[in-house]
């Protein structure tokens, strides 16, 4: 049991302000549209990082992926917006992308990261839950990076 | 004290962002992409200057950066104002050290004065701890953002 969260947690936080400062006074339309030169859309990389974060919190803690299996077809690693047949449902990725910081965040106080499978990603690796969320910190900053980028490629104004 | 996963991670985001521009050159550095406003020799500029801006800054330390870095690469400047070429080894060379070196000064003491901020409303890094954290998120941003402009000047990286 832990009260005290991470400092990883609270900059989880903050980083999530951000992103949902970027993305939150857009279009379900503008969400999805990739921009000449590019294969990804806003949708896309909102939806790689709920799969992701996911993917390693619950699934390396090992649980079940607590989020719809097909969206690992849809935004998972090597994905890509440009080769999508139908349209993702972008009110449902949404939803459950801005509920997960609370329920990985209750589930931690409730002391249910216990054991982790360490993950290699090139020269790191990650060894716990509480690595996991410090690297998903950098993981969502890369893809802010890129929504900024996009929205300025689509000639939205961002919030940088 | 800072615990050795989040410093892992500090020391790899600044990895991750030497390996996006290692290769680059100097023309590839300073084109500005169509529709956007800075190059990715900005980004590495950025990334430095804001750093040493809240580590040395917020614990009433001198910034040990050359004064015109602040010009040239505080967030909301842009290469367009920009009136000479920037000294693009000198950049890359801080891209590389700055973390080693802020860590060595952390263990010994250096960042005691940290006083905290509000960074926007409602956030505060009240800790250096904190503000190391933060910039991994930070950092990344910059990162993401010349991964992107990598593709749009032709020279995408795996």
């Amino acid at each position: 049991m832990s009260d005290e969260l991470p400092v990883a947690f609270k900059t989880l936080r903050t980083t999530r302000w951000h992103m949902t400062r970027e993305i939150e006074e857009l279009s379900v339309e503008q969400m999805l549209v990739i921009p000449e030169g590019r294969e990804d859309n806003i949708i896309w990389n909102v939806g790689h990082l709920l799969c992701s974060l996911s993917r390693l919190t619950y699934v390396f803690s090992g649980f079940p992926l607590p989020i719809p299996e097909e969206y690992l077809g849809i935004y998972g690693k090597g994905t890509s917006a440009a080769a999508w047949e139908g349209t993702p449902d972008v009110d449902k990725t949404l939803e459950l992308f801005n509920g997960m910081p609370d329920r990985i965040e209750a589930d931690y106080k409730a002391g249910r990261f216990q054991v982790y499978k360490p993950l290699s990603l090139g020269p790191n690796t990650i060894e716990s839950v509480e690595e996991a969320v410090a690297f998903h910190c950098f993981h969502e900053g890369l893809h802010i990076g890129m929504i900024i980028t996009l929205k300025e490629l689509l000639g939205l104004p961002t919030r940088g | 004290m800072i615990d050795k996963s989040l410093y892992k991670t500090v020391r790899a985001t600044r990895g991750y962002m030497a390996q996006q521009v290692a290769d680059l050159s100097e023309e590839q550095l300073l084109q500005v992409p169509d529709g956007l406003r800075n190059n990715i020799l900005w980004h590495v500029g950025h990334v430095v200057q804001s750093e040493a801006g809240i580590v040395y800054g917020r614990s009433g330390l001198d910034v040990p950066l050359p004064n015109h870095y602040t010009a040239l690469y505080k967030g909301g400047t842009s290469p367009a104002d920009w009136t000479e070429t920037p000294d693009i080894p000198d950049v890359m060379e801080h891209l590389k050290t700055q973390t080693g070196t802020i860590y060595n000064e952390y263990k010994d003491g250096k960042f005691e004065g940290y006083g905290g901020f509000e960074m926007v409303p409602k956030y505060t890094l009240d800790t250096i701890e904190e503000a190391f954290a933060f910039n991994i998120f930070h950092e990344s941003i910059h990162v993401g953002m010349v991964m992107t402009m990598r593709k749009l000047i032709g020279a995408a990286k795996g």
